[in-house]
């Protein structure tokens, strides 16, 4: 599977990782207490059975977590001191890229994962997230890293009915230069911010970067 | 020390256990017709109409949507209706005769009643929607989206007939 130059979590003494199915309903999709396997649920709370796209995307979101942990540089004690902001907003971006590699590039599905997708599975992978704004949606599962990385600006877009709020001028992150050179240092929103202007793209300015910073 | 050591990466485990909001929200799209006349609300994509999303009112009668579920306890999320999804425009009938049009790119229609997105009798804005919220637990959210037809839909459309 093409993973976009992104790293692959690779444990300390080489165990792998793990995950296990939920053959049942819960409250939760996925979740990662990195130490014992990961869980993927079945069924939502409400019965609804996820479909297989979805599965797919938690299953890359709790590898993400994984993979977040193993590039700290104290692994697991590094990691708990990143906010929680960051900590669940990298998962989304990467699972929303990797499962739309996955269903558009590799099955075929022509706008699987763009702004105009508006097939209703779980987010971000709706209309590539691009409603999500800190009044209506998880303040903690934001589009900040999806909007690093694409070229879209969704301020005053409609998307199933709601209007993008945020004015997403930056663009040209690629996730595997955020993951190298920006993640392992950023622990909140200061720190974050500050590693991207380090590393920031041609053409972004510091400008660009406070404006969108301002809406997370 | 040994014990020191694992109580807290006991702690720092819990502390990131909830790597997924332990909650959901469930949204439904309801659509009532209270207008008084038969409605017909027929979507288009491209000048070609939907014929999967075509709904038939029958006047007090009720169209709902199918359930969509988020993580999390959200706000709002895209409604999920399905002549709303991958259209560009609505007709809605009333009695087969009366036409409203509901846009999504600007428009202007000087011999119907027509609506455009940002207005909030649109069929495309959400916020032309009652937003119902019960929160069943700390857990569970159950929000509907709720668009009335009432007789001034239809006395509105009549107008500019």
């Amino acid at each position: 599977m093409d993973i976009d130059g992104l790293k692959r979590p690779f444990r300390p003494n080489g165990d792998k990782n793990i995950y296990i199915a939920i053959n049942g309903k819960r409250s939760w999709s996925g979740y990662n207490l990195y130490l014992v396997p990961s869980r993927i649920a079945r069924y939502e709370s409400n019965g609804i059975e996820y479909d297989s796209d979805e599965v797919f995307s938690t299953t890359i979101h709790e590898t993400a977590h994984t993979s977040h942990i193993l590039i700290m540089n104290s692994g697991l004690i590094q990691y708990i001191q990143v906010s929680t902001l960051i900590r669940e907003s990298w998962p989304i971006a990467v699972e929303w890229w990797l499962t739309k590699l996955e269903y558009k590039n590799t099955r075929g599905i022509i706008n699987y994962g763009d702004y105009n997708f508006s097939t209703p599975v779980q987010y971000p992978n709706r209309y590539a997230y691009q409603y999500w704004n800190k009044s209506i949606s998880s303040v903690d599962y934001t589009t900040m890293f999806i909007n690093l990385f694409d070229n879209h600006n969704e301020l005053n877009q409609w998307y199933g009915g709601i209007q993008g709020t945020i004015n997403d001028l930056v663009q040209d992150y690629t996730f595997s230069g955020i993951e190298s050179n920006i993640l392992v240092h950023s622990y909140g929103n200061t720190s974050l911010t500050n590693n991207l202007k380090n590393f920031k793209p041609n053409g972004v300015t510091n400008e660009q970067i406070d404006i969108l910073m301002q809406y997370y | 020390m040994k014990e020191k050591v694992k109580v807290y990466f006991l702690l720092s485990l819990l502390s990131f256990s909830s790597c997924e909001d332990m909650s959901s929200t469930t949204f439904l799209g309801i659509v009532n017709n209270e207008s008084g006349h038969s409605i017909k609300i027929i979507p288009y994509k491209e000048g070609k109409i939907k014929e999967s999303a075509i709904v038939i009112l029958i006047n007090g009668e009720q169209y709902q949507g199918t359930y969509y579920s988020e993580r999390g306890i959200l706000g709002d999320s895209p409604l999920n209706l399905e002549f709303i999804y991958d259209t560009d425009s609505i007709i809605v009938t009333f009695d087969d005769t009366i036409k409203a049009f509901h846009y999504t790119e600007f428009n202007e229609n000087p011999y119907n009643r027509f609506y455009n997105r940002e207005s909030d009798r649109s069929l495309y804005n959400i916020k032309s929607y009652e937003k119902d919220i019960k929160d069943l637990s700390k857990k569970e959210r159950k929000v509907n989206y709720v668009y009335t037809f009432s007789i001034d839909d239809y006395l509105d459309a009549l107008s500019v007939h």
